[in-house]
């Protein structure tokens, strides 16, 4: 997405800020996403997103993880600057894990492949066992996708973004179309597995009730303008 | 006809009746330029080949070209009596890009239509039956009469045998055409759409130029190239290559689009590199379409004539020149004999193609709940 540009050197960042989003706008055709959004979280924090349907989460999400260009604006990751207007740092240099709305498992890759998918080095083997025992995930180890229920999906899917420690965690409505038990566990899955890494979550939902399990501030996304609680 | 999946659904929801109404066709259907676009292809192959139209002694503007070539030596003159072709096959295709585009937008397997089964009125029923006779008559038509021709299987197959050398020749040729054509159809879809996902027109426009090119200034073109660069018995693979690969562009970016974007979009977050999630995802889900991309061409490269006559090297001939030559000579049972022949072989990689194509709609879905 063409050359890194030079940048100013402005302090944009607050201290400690692991993710800074700075007037991030983004347009699809005349339709505006997210508008002049500006957001710091700090490491090791959580931070929930709720608004309606078209609100502009996705896209947020999106921006962070690298997926879309802004329009305007600049995303910051730690102390480097990460997205601008015409240049996007790959996203698989940003050390994001990501759980998107669907579990998107590859249909060709067994649970365990899906794990190790993301881990490179010795000892990938002893940390693919380790998650698929954190997730319950040892005795669909071999199984496809297909083969597995929609739980066991969402837990292969939040296995894999969890599985190479990400130091930020994405997710974007990962609890969707479950029943209420189901939720309750994937949540308190969630919340043990973010600790247990120390990463940084930014979660998004349009389910009140959720960010009350997982702590952590909450911010409010309407007509793609955000109002921090 | 394609359906919109997504939206057919709903639409039949809202029409609240069980019964088809022509205000849900009008609804829900793609726009016609997707089966308009279907036309492209044919008319651009028309207008760049003059095998068949030789024998009928039907003098079109590739044949002259072919002639102007044999009788002068001459590529210059051969290239400015291409010209109109070349711009006529350059105008369709370019008036044609947006269109070849919507047809590349294939659903993919589990994107099914929901719900009861459609009701289609009587007359699309019927439509579809002649269409399907109509295919039918095609295939079977030509067929019966090639059978007949040749009398017995017996003769069918002294005929093969007697073309053994011919049919191995082609054979190498369509396998390594094939091959080379999968591989610059996936480099072709991955530049046009290297930015944004969607294929840019532009580049596509430029990756189905050689479409536009007659056969036989393929063929010219391509003899000079052989001069500097002796490609040997391989030199016909060479012009299939150049004249086929926007083929295996189009169907290499339909499978593309037709993978659940969000899929590549995981590998892309969650690999450690860019190549193992192109390696080990993209490659894989395009898969399919790379093998129907090859098989096509090999096809179509079995028949390819105009511009493999000027290249093949001495003393070596494919199976359609072998044919060509037949028909010249007025030997009928061994030209039908070899059709045959040349027909089963290129229907067996069509059908492989459609079900390498097929098998790609259920790799490109990404896995649902199993239970």
């Amino acid at each position: 997405m063409g050359l890194r540009p030079r940048w100013s050197g402005r302090r944009l960042r607050e201290a400690g800020a692991l993710i800074s989003l700075r007037c991030v706008s983004k347009r699809y055709g005349g339709v505006s996403a997210v508008e002049q959004v500006s957001l710091d979280v700090k490491a090791s924090s959580t931070l929930c997103i709720v608004g309606p349907s078209g609100s502009g989460k996705t896209t947020l999400l999106r921006l962070i993880a690298g997926l879309e260009e802004p329009d305007a604006g600049e995303v910051w990751l730690d102390d480097q600057p990460a997205s601008t207007e015409g240049w996007v740092l790959a996203p698989h240099k940003r050390s994001i894990g990501y759980v998107f709305q669907e579990p998107a498992l590859w249909p060709h890759l067994t649970v365990a492949e899906h794990v190790r998918f993301g881990l490179r080095g010795p000892g990938s083997g002893s940390r693919v066992r380790e998650v698929l025992r954190q997730t319950a995930l040892e005795p669909l180890a071999h199984r496809y996708p297909g083969q597995l229920s929609g739980g066991e999906q969402r837990r292969a899917a939040l296995a894999r973004a969890l599985a190479p420690k990400p130091r930020r965690l994405l997710m974007d409505e990962p609890l969707t179309n479950l029943d209420p038990a189901l939720k309750a566990e994937l949540l308190e899955l969630i919340v043990a597995t973010r600790a247990e890494i120390d990463a940084t979550l930014v979660y998004v939902t349009h389910d009140a009730l959720e960010p009350e399990t997982l702590g952590g501030r909450v911010a409010s996304l309407r007509g793609g303008r955000l109002e921090v609680g | 006809m394609h359906l919109q999946t997504r939206i057919q659904p709903a639409a039949r929801d809202r029409e609240a009746c069980p019964r088809f109404s022509h205000t849900l066709l009008d609804g829900t259907r793609r726009p016609p330029e997707r089966s308009w676009s279907q036309l492209h292809s044919p008319v651009v192959l028309s207008l760049t080949e003059h095998s068949v139209a030789s024998f009928y002694s039907v003098n079109t503007s590739a044949m002259e070209v072919f002639a102007e070539y044999s009788a002068s030596s001459s590529e210059t003159a051969a290239l400015f009596l291409a010209l109109p072709t070349l711009a006529a096959s350059a105008l369709a295709i370019l008036a044609a890009q947006g269109l070849v585009l919507g047809a590349t937008e294939t659903p993919s397997h589990g994107e099914g239509i929901g719900g009861g089964p459609f009701a289609w009125p009587g007359w699309v029923s019927v439509g579809a039956s002649m269409a399907a006779a109509v295919a039918i008559m095609q295939v079977a038509v030509p067929l019966a009469v090639l059978c007949r021709t040749v009398g017995s299987p017996a003769a069918v197959w002294s005929t093969v045998i007697a073309a053994t050398a011919e049919i191995r020749f082609t054979t190498a040729t369509a396998l390594a055409a094939g091959v080379a054509c999968a591989v610059l159809g996936l480099l072709g879809a991955e530049c046009a759409t290297r930015r944004e996902g969607d294929p840019s027109r532009g580049r596509l426009c430029l990756l189905m130029l050689p479409l536009a090119l007659p056969a036989p200034l393929v063929g010219i073109g391509l003899i000079g190239v052989g001069r500097w660069l002796p490609l040997g018995d391989w030199m016909p693979a060479l012009p299939a290559t150049v004249r086929f690969a926007p083929v295996a562009t189009l169907t290499v970016l339909a499978q593309m689009r037709r993978v659940d974007r969000r899929l590549l979009e995981a590998a892309t977050v969650t690999a450690p590199s860019r190549l193992r999630a192109w390696v080990r995802v993209k490659l894989v889900l395009v898969g399919p379409g790379l093998l129907a991309a090859a098989l096509a061409c090999m096809a179509l490269t079995t028949a390819e004539l105009g511009a493999t006559l000027l290249v093949a090297p001495p003393g070596k001939a494919t199976l359609a020149m072998r044919t060509y030559n037949y028909l010249h000579y007025g030997a009928t049972d061994q030209v039908a004999g070899l059709c045959l022949a040349a027909a089963c072989a290129a229907g067996a990689a069509g059908v492989a193609a459609a079900w390498a194509f097929v098998r790609g709609g259920r790799a490109a879905a990404s896995g649902r709940p199993g239970h």
